[in-house]
């Protein structure tokens, strides 16, 4: 190699070229993680439709129905005391709550949190109460919005 | 510059390699391999042919994840790849574009190794390990194309597969075993999936893994003395 390039102060041609090829390669790395980022990455939510209605009728007294609301799951529940709705998702971990008629309350299946209709913890592991999910009814019709 | 860094990427190397002895493995196999001089183009297409089957092998992977083979959803995935999931089509479009070069490169491969005669003693088996490469290679075209299940696959397959039918006797019999069928049908396209996915590209990397020890044991061959073992 050139001794006075070599000597001098600053960077000599061997480095430069290394740090080149490095940044080049890291550049062709990162450009690659990106494609395999965003092909894997699953698409944002649809959260299109802001409102649905639900006919009165489809949630008979005595049942329950599972629906999807702006990309969520909402679980509508007729009892005694009326229509209720709320995020399924346990509190807990997240597993999926499904109402039990017979005690009335909601259950989890997966380490058996209990809540009651107003969706407050009454056994189990979840921290805190199911989220509520607002809803009107008009004209024999629940209205999510 | 940086003293810190190379430190510390030194230290990590120093203690891989005494616990594997890989340095020596580099050395000897990649850093001071050494090859006869004036080496040329054509040597690289081995190489190059490897390359491409590694793109192959990843975009292949990819492809994969969003893939359902089965003939009601094979198209309708393939459209999903090619228009909704991001960067899809360029997945695909590597895959397709790879499989093509990489035919094209193994069979200029096949002919630089014909004519300068690298064939020659001692090194037959690493032709014939070559030509199944070939042939494999083909093979996984061949299989790979049907899996969109467009109309163009099933025409293709269905043309490509009456080949052997005039062969007297065990022609018609052929063709019953390539389709699983009389004709192109749901269970052409698992078989081919299972070929195209699972067999032929386990059996590609035994293969190539066996034509590179070849290579690394008779050493590359010189062109002007081919019968000669060009190694240490
Ligand atoms: C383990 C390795 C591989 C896997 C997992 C794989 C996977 C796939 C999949 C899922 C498809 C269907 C999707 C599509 O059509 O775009 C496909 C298509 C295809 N593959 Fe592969 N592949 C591999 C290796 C190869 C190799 C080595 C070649 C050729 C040398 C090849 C050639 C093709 C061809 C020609 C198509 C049809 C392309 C198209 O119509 O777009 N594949 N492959
Ligand atoms: S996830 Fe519901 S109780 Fe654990």
């Amino acid at each position: 190699m050139n001794e006075t390039a070599s000597n001098t102060a600053g960077t000599d041609r061997r480095t430069f070229l290394q740090w080149l090829i490095s940044g080049l390669l890291l550049g062709a790395f990162a450009a690659a993680a990106n494609v395999a980022v965003r092909f894997l990455m699953p698409p944002p939510k649809a959260k299109k439709a802001t409102e649905l209605s639900i006919p009165t009728a489809q949630v008979p007294l005595g049942s329950s129905l599972v629906v999807e609301h702006k990309g969520e799951p909402v679980i509508i529940v007729h009892s005694d005391v009326g229509f209720v709705a709320f995020s399924p998702v346990c509190t807990h971990l997240g597993c999926l709550v499904k109402w039990v008629r017979d005690e009335n309350i909601l259950l989890c299946p997966c380490h058996a949190g209990k809540f009651d209709l107003t969706g407050k913890v009454i056994a189990g592991p979840p921290p805190e109460p199911l989220h509520p999910v607002k809803f009107e009814i008009q004209n024999e019709t629940i209205v999510l919005v | 510059m940086n003293l810190w860094l190379k430190k510390i990427y030194l230290a990590v190397l120093e203690w891989i390699d005494y616990r594997t002895g890989v340095n020596d493995l580099i050395k000897d196999q990649l850093t001071e391999y050494r090859v006869p001089p004036k080496l040329n183009f054509w040597y690289s297409l081995g190489g190059l042919s490897l390359f491409i089957f590694g793109l192959q092998l990843v975009t292949g992977v990819f492809l994969l994840v969003y893939y359902v083979p089965s003939t009601d959803e094979a198209f309708e995935s393939v459209q999903r790849i090619m228009v909704d999931i991001p960067y899809g089509w360029m997945i695909r479009s590597a895959h397709a574009a790879g499989s093509h070069s990489m035919i094209f490169v193994v069979i200029l491969h096949m002919l630089s190794v014909l004519f300068m005669g690298s064939y020659k003693k001692p090194r037959e088996i690493t032709w014939l390990t070559g030509c199944a490469l070939l042939f494999l290679t083909l093979g996984i075209c061949f299989t790979g194309y049907l899996l969109p299940w467009s109309q163009l696959s099933f025409w293709a397959t269905t043309v490509a597969t009456n080949i052997p039918q005039p062969i007297p006797v065990v022609g018609p019999y052929i063709v019953r075993l390539i389709r699983g069928g009389e004709n192109i049908n749901p269970d052409t396209l698992n078989r081919f999936f299972a070929l195209h996915v699972v067999v032929i590209p386990a059996v590609m990397l035994a293969l190539a893994a066996a034509h590179m020890y070849l290579i690394r044991v008779l050493g590359i061959s010189d062109p002007k003395k081919p019968d000669t073992d060009s190694g240490e």
